[in-house]
């Protein structure tokens, strides 16, 4: 251990000389805080750090936040079907038809809405397998 | 054979809260620790204050005393947490008063400035030690106040020995420089 054995320039020998002696108060004043810091036993041992428990609250709430603001509010104010599913590829007409029991036909949501014309959400009245063609007469019926 | 006063049976009774141990750990270390913190802090108040929570840290957390190896150097180790407690509190209050400075002089102007510039030390050498990095300052301050070793510095402070011993010697070339600088410089302003 190489530990400072005395000044070896005049560096080191001014600040070494720039001492202050040690107060004399200071003893009985540090001795008297160890004593009432003895009196009131010693901190418990957490076995995390302080911080954890504040951290985990406040990552939660903004991840609660964050799904609110994306997903429950705009779903709330556009009401069902209205628009497109956050993270699903699925167009609103697709979901309206899905909750109805309607299939499809295999075709992209574009060509079958090119197809059939249609953009607008509807609400069909019997669940059953469609073609587009079936569509459009189910929609000429109900307007 | 007495192995009464062995550092393991010091460290023992310091954990096991014996007072007289603290008061020998005190006796033994004082001088350096109250010389280190008033490298580090500046001033003889904030050192007396930097000890005095060294000593009150070591007991509440005496119970990790037990497993300390180096004592002289988990002391100064603490020591070093408490100034830098400190360094980061009062680099907070300072920006917050010089927030208030500035919006006191925005409405009243210079003249309602209430707040005293900050007092340098009148001593050259405590000057030029206070300009120093907190980072320098403080190996300049374990090194030659606390009579540390390179290693035992770089356990405190949480780096390799190299790196504390190059800050050191970066330290004293400031030191030098400012200093060397200063001599040079006339001690009374020169009269037209």
């Amino acid at each position: 251990m190489n530990r400072f054995d005395g000044p070896r320039d005049d560096i080191e020998q001014r600040i070494a000389n720039d001492r202050v002696p040690l107060p004399t108060s200071l003893r009985p004043r540090i001795l008297a805080a160890v004593g009432e810091a003895l009196e009131n036993g010693p901190t418990p041992l957490r076995s995390s750090p302080p911080w954890r428990e504040e951290t985990v609250v406040l990552a939660t709430s903004i991840l609660l936040a964050s799904l609110a603001f994306l997903v429950i509010i705009p779903s709330l104010v556009a009401g069902p079907g209205s628009g497109p599913i956050l993270g699903s590829s699925e167009s609103s007409l697709e979901v309206q038809a899905r909750r109805l029991g309607i299939e499809l036909p295999r075709a992209t949501p574009a060509h079958w809405s090119q197809e059939t014309g249609i953009t607008a959400p509807v609400s069909f009245p019997h669940p059953r397998s469609l073609t587009p063609a079936d569509v459009r007469d189910v929609l000429d019926a109900s307007f | 054979m007495d192995d009464s006063n062995t550092p393991e049976r010091e460290i023992a009774r310091l954990a096991a809260g014996d007072m007289a141990a603290f008061a020998r750990l005190y006796d033994r270390l004082g001088e350096r620790l109250f010389a280190a913190a008033r490298r580090m802090t500046g001033s003889v108040e904030g050192a007396e204050e930097a000890v005095q929570e060294v000593f009150v840290a070591l007991v509440r957390g005496r119970e990790k005393l037990a497993t300390v190896s180096d004592l002289d150097g988990y002391v100064f180790t603490t020591l070093r947490h408490s100034i830098g407690r400190r360094w980061r509190s009062l680099a907070s209050e300072r920006r917050s008063l010089d927030g208030l400075r500035r919006s006191i002089e925005e409405i009243h102007g210079s003249e309602g400035r209430v707040m005293p510039a900050p007092r340098l030390p009148d001593d050259e050498l405590a000057a030029a030690v206070a300009a120093l990095p907190n980072a320098q300052r403080e190996v300049v301050a374990l090194r030659i106040d606390g009579g540390l070793s390179f290693e035992e510095i770089a356990a405190a402070i949480d780096t390799n020995p190299n790196t504390a011993a190059s800050r050191y010697r970066s330290a004293l070339e400031k030191l030098r420089l400012t200093l060397g600088a200063a001599a040079n410089l006339p001690r009374h302003p020169v009269r037209p």
